[in-house]
């Protein structure tokens, strides 16, 4: 269990090194933060400066070349694939852009797949999925396929799955981006929604005004390095669900 | 994942590419097929000849002969015949006379009071009704057979009554070959058999004056007129060519006829006394069966039971049926190529998927499992369509070609035996081999980077 007095997340001068036609490309350079339990952090910037290769290095999908990532006391950077995988399951919730839904599987099939991974049994995840989808405005849904459903539904379904195994943090990385105005409002104020709950997210965006909306803490990022780290009032504070 | 999770999983996918999966396991159920069909007919002549052999209570017998059988002879081909010629006791054979016929009498009288003590009679002769001729080998029984199984159940009239009649039981074959359409109809007809033997005068001629050699063999025909009285079960048929004709073995002894059963035969007498070719001792038990082979070992006779030659029998079909068994599998193991296939391009259609799985928590092992998992139940499901296949094939099959040895009046034969054993293992080794055709897509699937696959469009 994270401990309310110690950073959450820990990301430790972290520098990200690929190897492009055997030429070395910075995406990220000896970057340093902490989140603390409970704060809404969005990490902004343009396209190239290297979001998301901090989305994957947090979400546990990859591996930073230096540094240290520690979530809830743990150095994620030196786990093994299975506990990486558990990690991915349980400490941390993700939410991308595309959703990532499974075609094949009903909404509640995939709200519950991180279940199913954990073993957990059917009448256990079909129980969670309902409340889940119930919370995020989709009972009605619980058998839809994502394809029956719109894209800010589907977003909705993303959410639940990633609130499935009852995370440390969410990792959002660019949740309205493939949604309209009117669709990506309703999925602001299920963040801000969840966020009031007690939830710790990080959400990447390139989009200002979201984090502007949302965030209690700004960190900018350029050319792979952190240019600004500001806290921050959101404009939804007081937004009632 | 549990397994009932795992299962329901890989259902669900194979029915999402419902045409690819089913040819998939088509071709599973092909190679099993040909498995099971080559396998089960291995077993299914062996089930034939057991069969046979337990309802005629052939186990039950104990053949004297006057040299040694060498079993492992018997069903090969190998060296061990020539060599067996060489053996000190093929050079000095016991002669089969009367009192040795007598003696084993006697000796079986202690053991096995009920049993029947015959010797062998065979030879070849002519059999013509009408204007109607065939050549048939003839066999001298005693009367008493008729309580033996096999001769106890003849299809159409009886057995002959008197060991010195001048009756004769024949297969229904033999009726055809000599013009008579129905079993019923043979009853009460006379028939002419006609034998031949060595003519004494012209060999003494032959003898004294070996430029007459040009003028033929020496050899002088006889004939015999007998009664059909009953026509042979069909049971009793099939193990043997189906020809046969069966005369009383007091009547055979006032036959002339050459002693030998063929060409290499009558070489191999040239080193032989006159004697019979076997002494058959017919006992009520297998166990009776084999303490007579252990007396008869002890007079020094040369004695083997039916038993010990289908001991050398199954052995032989132990490698007939691996022959069988590798050609089948082979055709099983082109048939799991197949699934290794449909596996990678399922890996490359799911790529998107796998790594959405990964990026929600799925372990490397929970991947491979869902891998595994897709290829046994394919395994699985081409293994049970494979036995149906393979039944329903070998079903046809084996009318067929009953449907052509009925045509030549021949018994009903089973070619095919599906023995639970082999139902079982065709499913086991079907999930087996798919499951080793799983392990590159699964091991390719395991090794997928979740952000590469996430990126994946």
């Amino acid at each position: 269990m994270p401990n309310s007095e110690k950073p959450l997340i820990e990301v430790e001068a972290v520098s990200r090194i690929y190897n492009l036609n055997m030429l070395p490309v910075v995406a990220l350079k000896n970057v340093s933060f902490s989140v603390m339990e409970g704060e809404f952090v969005a990490i902004v910037g343009k396209s190239g400066s290297g979001k998301s290769t901090l989305l994957n290095l947090i979400g546990g999908m990859d591996r930073p070349t230096s540094g240290e990532i520690i979530v809830a006391g743990k150095v994620i950077s030196q786990m093994s694939r299975d506990e990486l995988a558990h990690y991915r399951r349980n400490v941390v919730g993700m939410i991308f852009q595309a959703f990532h839904l499974i075609p094949s599987m009903s909404a509640w099939e995939n709200v519950a797949m991180p279940m199913l991974f954990a073993g957990r049994s059917e009448s256990e995840r079909q129980a969670r999925a309902k409340e889940l989808l119930a919370r995020v405005g989709l009972a009605h849904r619980y058998n839809h396929r994502p394809v029956e459903l719109s894209g800010g539904e589907q977003q909705r379904v993303a959410i639940a799955r990633a609130l499935v195994n009852d995370p440390y943090f969410l990792l959002a990385d660019e949740p309205t981006g493939n949604l309209d105005s009117r669709t990506s409002d309703e999925i602001v104020h299920l963040l801000h929604h969840i966020h009031k709950q007690g939830k710790t997210v990080l959400m990447i965006t390139h989009d200002q005004m979201l984090a502007e909306q949302l965030s209690t803490r700004i960190i900018t990022l350029k050319d792979g390095e952190i240019v600004s780290d500001e806290t921050h009032k959101p404009a939804l504070t007081n937004l009632q669900s | 994942m549990t397994l009932s999770d795992l299962i329901k999983f890989a259902l669900s996918n194979l029915w999402r590419e419902k045409l690819r999966s089913l040819l998939t396991i088509l071709g599973v159920s092909i190679g099993v097929a040909a498995l099971m069909a080559m396998v089960s007919f291995g077993s299914g002549l062996q089930k034939t000849f057991s069969d046979e052999f337990n309802d005629l209570e052939l186990f039950n017998t104990v053949r004297i002969t006057p040299t040694r059988v060498d079993l492992s002879t018997i069903f090969s081909l190998s060296k061990r015949t020539v060599k067996n010629l060489a053996q000190p006791d093929a050079k000095n054979p016991i002669v089969l006379t009367d009192s040795v016929l007598q003696k084993v009498k006697e000796v079986v009288l202690h053991i096995a009071p009920n049993a029947l003590i015959y010797p062998e009679i065979i030879f070849p002769s002519r059999v013509a009704f009408d204007t109607m001729e065939t050549v048939v080998m003839t066999e001298a029984l005693p009367a008493a057979m008729a309580n033996v199984a096999g001769y106890r159940e003849i299809r159409v009239g009886k057995f002959f009554e008197s060991d010195s009649s001048h009756d004769v039981v024949v297969s229904e074959i033999l009726l055809t070959r000599i013009g008579i359409r129905s079993p019923e109809a043979a009853l009460g007809k006379h028939i002419k058999l006609t034998t031949v033997s060595l003519d004494a005068q012209r060999v003494m001629q032959l003898a004294l004056t070996p430029m007459q050699f040009g003028m033929g063999l020496p050899v002088a025909e006889k004939s015999y007129d007998f009664r059909i009285v009953g026509v042979l079960s069909n049971d009793i048929q099939k193990l043997s060519s189906g020809f046969r004709l069966i005369m009383p073995i007091a009547t055979s002894e006032k036959i002339s006829r050459l002693n030998f059963l063929s060409t290499i035969e009558l070489l191999r007498k040239n080193e032989q006394s006159a004697g019979y070719q076997a002494i058959i001792v017919r006992a009520t038990s297998q166990k009776e069966c084999e303490a007579l082979k252990a007396a008869m070992e002890t007079l020094g006779l040369n004695a083997t039971s039916f038993t010990d030659q289908f001991e050398e029998f199954k052995k032989l079909f132990i490698v007939f049926e691996f022959a069988l068994a590798v050609i089948g599998t082979v055709a099983l193991v082109v048939a799991t190529l197949g699934i290794t296939n449909t596996m990678v391009m399922s890996i490359m259609e799911r790529y998107r998927e796998i790594g959405i799985m990964k990026a929600t928590g799925a372990a490397d092992r929970e991947i491979r499992k869902i891998f595994f998992v897709e290829s046994v139940v394919i395994g699985f499901i081409g293994g049970i369509g494979g036995i149906v296949l393979g039944k329903l094939a070998t079903a046809a099959i084996n009318m067929l070609v009953n449907l052509y040895i009925a045509s030549q009046t021949g018994t009903r034969i089973e070619f095919f035996h599906f023995p639970l054993w082999l139902m079982l293992s065709a499913v086991i080794f079907s999930m087996v081999i798919s499951l080793i055709a799983g392990l590159y897509p699964a091991y390719r699937a395991m090794r997928i980077d979740p952000v590469e696959a996430l990126r994946y469009q």
